[in-house]
This record gives C-alpha cells, sequence and structure tokens, in this order.
C-alpha cells in the first residue's frame, strides 16, 4: 500500500509545525498536556510535542490502573528520559483510587462501565492539570481508531486536539521507528488496557496492517467493500465488520446534536472557522 | 519590468492584522523597486471562511481602498471579496496603482467539491464579465488575472492572452492534501499545479505568476511553493513550500518574443471554440 511509504522527517516537522502554532498562536497557550501510557501512540504524541513546544513545555502524566502492566510504566519513564522531561514537568498519578470511588458512589457495572470510568478520570486529570499550567491537552488517538471509534467518548476522546489524528496506526509505528521511540513500545500490541489482556487486534479480529488497508481504500480511495475484498485477497465480511463499525460508531465522531427550533441552531447550518474573531 | 509575490499567511477573517501584513510586504517590495507585487487569492480575509464569507465583503473592500490610496507609486493585486450588488459575493482580485483601483477579476470557475464549498457563498460571474475584462498596462507589459481554480481549465487564461495579456496572474489558496506520498518533501498537488503553470505558460506564450497561500485555516494548510513560469515553459523563480516568502523576478521581454516565434500561439482555431459552445 502506497499510504505507508511516507517520509517521516517531513511529517513529523509538519505536524511539530501545526501544534506549535495551535498551541502558542491560535489557542494562545504556552504549554502542551499530554497522559502518557506508555504505548504506541501517547509515546509518539509526547516526542512531538516535544518537537513542537520543547521539554520545558511539555507537561506529561502518567495516569495508571490495576489493570497497566508494569512494563507500561517502564516503558513510559524511559521515554521521559530520553525526552529529557523536566522532572517537575511529569507526575504519576493513580487511578484505582478514583475510579474506585466513582463506582462506590454511583453504582458498579460492567468491566466496559469501568473501562470507560478509567478513559473519563484521565481526562478530567489531564484537563484539571492543563489549567493549572496554561496548556491544551494534546490528544493521542490516531486515525485509526478515530475512524472505528475505538476510543471513550470524553475519555481519551475529550481533549482539545489531536495532532497525530491524520496517521493511521501502521503509520505512527513508522514515525516511531524515525523518532527512536524504545523498540518495546514499537512491538507492543496496541491496547487501551482497560481491562487485563484487552488488544485492539483481538477485538477487532483483524491486524492492524489489514484494518489500516481497507479503512484506506475504503474512504480515500472510495473502494466498494467488494472491490477492497479482491484488492487484499480478503473475505468481504471482513471488511464489512470494518467499514460497518466506522459507521455504526459516527456519532462518536460529531458533537451532540440540538434538535433544530430556531431558524439557525448549532448544526448543520452553523458553518463558521474555529479560528473566529 | 519587476514582480514580486507576497506568500503570506493570511489570519482567517482578520481583516485588521492582513492589512498590516500587506503593508509590510508593500514595504518590502518598494525596497526591492518592485514594479508589479501579487498577493494570494483572498489576501485580505483569508480563504476558508465559510459563513463568515458573508460578513466581510464591505471591510475587506474598505481595506483594499486604503491599499490604493495609500501606495500610488507601487501596482499591485490583492485578493478581497466583492460585492457590487447587495448579497451577492464575488471571490475577487483587483489590480491597485496610482491610486485607483484599475480592474478587478473576478473567479469564474468555483471549486465546490471535497473540503471546497465555494458555490454556497459566491455567485458565478454572468457573461457581460467576458466582455468587460481587460488588461493593465504595469510598466508597459499588459497584465491580466485569474483566480486558482480557473487555471484548471484552459479557456480563463486564454481568454485574457487573447485580449492582449503577456503576464497573467494566478492568486491561488491551494491547499496541500496526501502528506502520506510526498514527491521529493512536496504535495503531490504541487507538482499538479507546476504542470498546469507550465501548460498555462506555454499554450499562451505569456508569463504566469501563481502566488499561493501559505499557513493554516482550521485543519488545512496552505503549501505555498509560489512559482514564475516563463512563456517557455521554464519555473524562473519559485518560493520555498510550507512558509512564508517573498520572491522577485525581472521579466525578459525576448522570452515571450522567442516563444511566439517558435510557438503556435499565433493559431487560432475558432471553429473549435464554436462546437464547444454546443457541447
Amino acid at each position: 500500500m502506497n499510504f505507508l511509504n511516507i517520509n517521516e522527517e517531513k511529517i513529523v516537522e509538519y505536524l511539530a509545525k501545526r501544534l506549535r502554532w495551535y498551541v502558542h498562536e491560535f489557542a494562545k497557550k504556552r504549554n502542551g498536556v499530554v497522559a502518557l501510557s506508555g504505548g504506541l501512540d501517547s509515546s509518539v504524541t509526547t516526542c512531538i510535542a516535544v518537537r513542537a513546544l520543547g521539554k520545558e513545555n511539555t507537561f506529561v502524566y502518567l495516569l495508571p490502573s490495576e489493570s497497566t502492566p508494569k512494563e507500561d510504566m517502564d516503558d513510559a519513564l524511559e521515554l521521559i528520559r530520553m525526552l529529557e522531561i523536566p522532572k517537575e514537568n511529569w507526575e504519576t498519578i493513580d487511578i484505582t483510587d478514583i475510579v474506585n470511588l466513582v463506582e462506590q458512589k454511583a453504582g458498579k457495572y460492567d468491566k466496559l462501565a469501568r473501562g470507560n470510568l478509567m478513559a473519563r478520570t484521565r481526562m478530567i486529570i489531564i484537563h484539571h492539570k492543563a489549567r493549572i499550567h496554561d496548556g491544551l491537552v494534546i490528544g493521542t488517538g490516531d486515525k485509526s481508531e478515530i475512524l472505528l471509534g475505538y476510543f471513550t467518548k470524553y475519555g481519551d476522546a475529550g481533549v482539545d486536539v489531536l495532532p497525530i489524528g491524520g496517521l493511521y496506526k501502521t503509520q505512527v509505528r513508522k514515525i516511531a521507528q524515525y523518532l527512536n521511540v524504545p523498540r518495546r513500545i514499537i512491538e507492543k500490541p496496541p491496547s487501551p488496557r482497560l481491562w487485563p489482556g484487552q488488544t485492539a487486534e483481538g477485538e477487532l479480529m483483524l491486524s492492524y496492517d489489514l484494518i489500516d488497508s481497507i479503512l484506506y481504500l475504503r474512504f480515500e480511495k472510495w473502494m466498494s467493500d467488494e472491490e477492497i475484498s479482491n484488492t487484499l485477497n480478503l473475505d468481504v465480511e471482513k471488511v464489512k465488520m470494518v467499514t460497518n463499525r466506522v459507521k455504526e460508531t459516527q456519532h462518536k465522531r460529531n458533537l451532540p446534536e440540538v434538535f433544530k427550533l430556531g431558524f439557525r441552531d448549532i448544526g448543520s447550518d452553523w458553518r463558521y472557522p474555529r479560528e473566529w474573531v | 519590468m519587476r514582480v514580486g509575490v507576497a506568500q503570506i499567511s493570511s489570519k482567517l477573517g482578520n481583516i485588521k492584522e492582513n492589512l498590516k501584513k500587506h503593508i509590510e510586504a508593500i514595504e518590502k517590495a518598494k525596497s526591492k523597486s518592485v514594479d508589479l507585487l501579487i498577493f494570494p487569492e483572498l489576501s485580505l480575509t483569508g480563504y476558508n471562511l465559510k459563513d463568515l464569507y458573508f460578513e466581510l465583503s464591505a471591510e475587506s473592500t474598505k481595506a483594499l481602498s486604503d491599499l490604493s490610496s495609500l501606495y500610488k507609486e507601487i501596482h499591485m493585486l490583492v485578493g478581497f471579496i466583492y460585492e457590487p450588488r447587495i448579497g451577492l459575493y464575488y471571490n475577487s482580485a483587483a489590480i491597485l496603482g496610482e491610486g485607483k483601483i484599475k480592474q478587478i477579476y473576478q473567479k469564474i470557475y468555483l471549486p465546490t467539491y471535497g473540503l471546497f464549498e465555494e458555490e454556497r457563498y459566491f455567485s458565478e460571474v454572468g457573461p457581460e464579465y467576458f466582455y468587460n475584462v481587460k488588461t493593465v498596462s504595469v510598466s508597459g507589459v499588459n497584465v491580466a488575472a485569474i483566480i486558482c481554480e480557473d487555471a484548471w481549465h484552459p479557456e480563463p487564461a486564454e481568454l485574457l492572452a487573447r485580449i492582449g495579456a503577456d503576464l497573467i496572474l494566478i492568486p491561488a489558496s491551494s491547499p496541500a492534501r496526501n502528506f502520506y506520498n510526498l514527491v521529493d518533501g512536496k504535495p503531490p498537488i504541487s507538482l499538479v499545479w507546476e504542470a498546469i503553470l507550465k501548460t498555462r505558460a506555454v499554450e499562451n506564450a505569456s508569463y504566469v505568476v501563481f502566488a499561493n497561500r501559505v499557513g493554516p485555516e482550521d485543519e488545512e494548510f496552505f503549501w505555498g511553493g509560489s512559482m514564475i513560469v516563463s512563456p517557455e515553459g521554464e519555473v524562473v523563480a519559485s518560493a520555498k513550500t510550507n512558509e512564508e516568502d517573498f520572491i522577485t523576478y525581472d521579466l525578459d521581454l525576448t522570452s515571450i518574443k522567442r516563444a511566439r516565434r517558435f510557438g503556435s500561439f499565433k493559431k487560432h482555431a475558432r471553429a473549435i471554440h464554436r462546437r464547444l459552445l454546443e457541447l
């Protein structure tokens, strides 16, 4: 697939330039704040934030829970060392007690509900830190996850900007190699770590190589599910599983619906640029 | 004749800031003895204004008049929103000089696909436009302009050349896309533009100046890479990609002569155009 032949150097340079402009000139904030899990996406995002804003202007938070493996925190710490993030710019906050307290007060349900609570607890902490540090919350979602809806609404998706949201997971991996992200981070199977043993590829029952190819061909090359099935030599039902997932999760990528009452309401005919002076 | 291109990053919807940027560039052009300075498409307003398009015509026209009366000694092409009738807006660029708005050029082809939705906001030019459009003489060279998408079709540039333009100005707001397949570090769209500009220059045996916007607007990013192409199809000057830049070039009028001696510009098969009318 030609979309994998990316020019890593130019893409990193471009993303860093855009992030610098977005934080400093558009939002007029001093710092960027990132939640680092020790996984691929947040590691690459942290590297790009440091390139864009400098290590002094990047605040990094490790927010483990009981389902975070120790290796992830070790990997996150190794990255922090590699990027020479000053010690006053990073902190570990275990969220398990907070999640337990919410469950105790609001009721326990299932593992998915607890997983969502974890993602939303992290969101609350990271926004609080952004307020303290005059910063923007730098999100870590990639294009594959955003398209699949593989994120928690108002959790890991509750961010100010998504610098790697235009890169598929497989492209993020290539960028990580270029950025010299520790090998263990690049090679570990992607996982939201919302419960033990959870992996994205296990839940989706396909490798990201295939998922990304399907997404690219369907939504950027306008090919039909059948054409993709022939091109990738893959059962059409598997292709449909991916494309249906994009359709079913569309609501997660939109702002909440406002039912029309006025002549104009927030929604289809409210079209103003983000930069509105 | 010395032409200059001010490859600026206009601030979306902020005409006050953009006016400052124009003044800075004009001062620079004056210090470099530029005769004609070209700004990108909608340089006074920014490009992807969405519903703000409806709100900025008066302010942008006022800024245009201010520039015109401030700088009488230099010619310039400036992008703005033109509202000749109440509530009808045109994506336009004006040649200013000697204290006057000398000619207003309106965009003929309004892109409405992908991220572009110009037909939602702008009016299409009527048939009278093609009779009223004129060249402007700057330092003895006949100049006229088409805007961005107009260059992707052969006949707007051809019209200008047929009414006498020897220098065709193309202000543009071309956003980058497909960063996955950069060619020598540049977005693939830059190669398409280079091919188009060379074609327009050669087929009309005229100089072509492409002044592209640079910088971010919401999700989009304009790639810059402004170019000046000779009538013989050579890129004679080019600006940086992805950052603001300022370039100048001294036109070589002999190049126009050579291109017209050794090319088929003198031929014009009118019957083809009559046939096209029927299709």
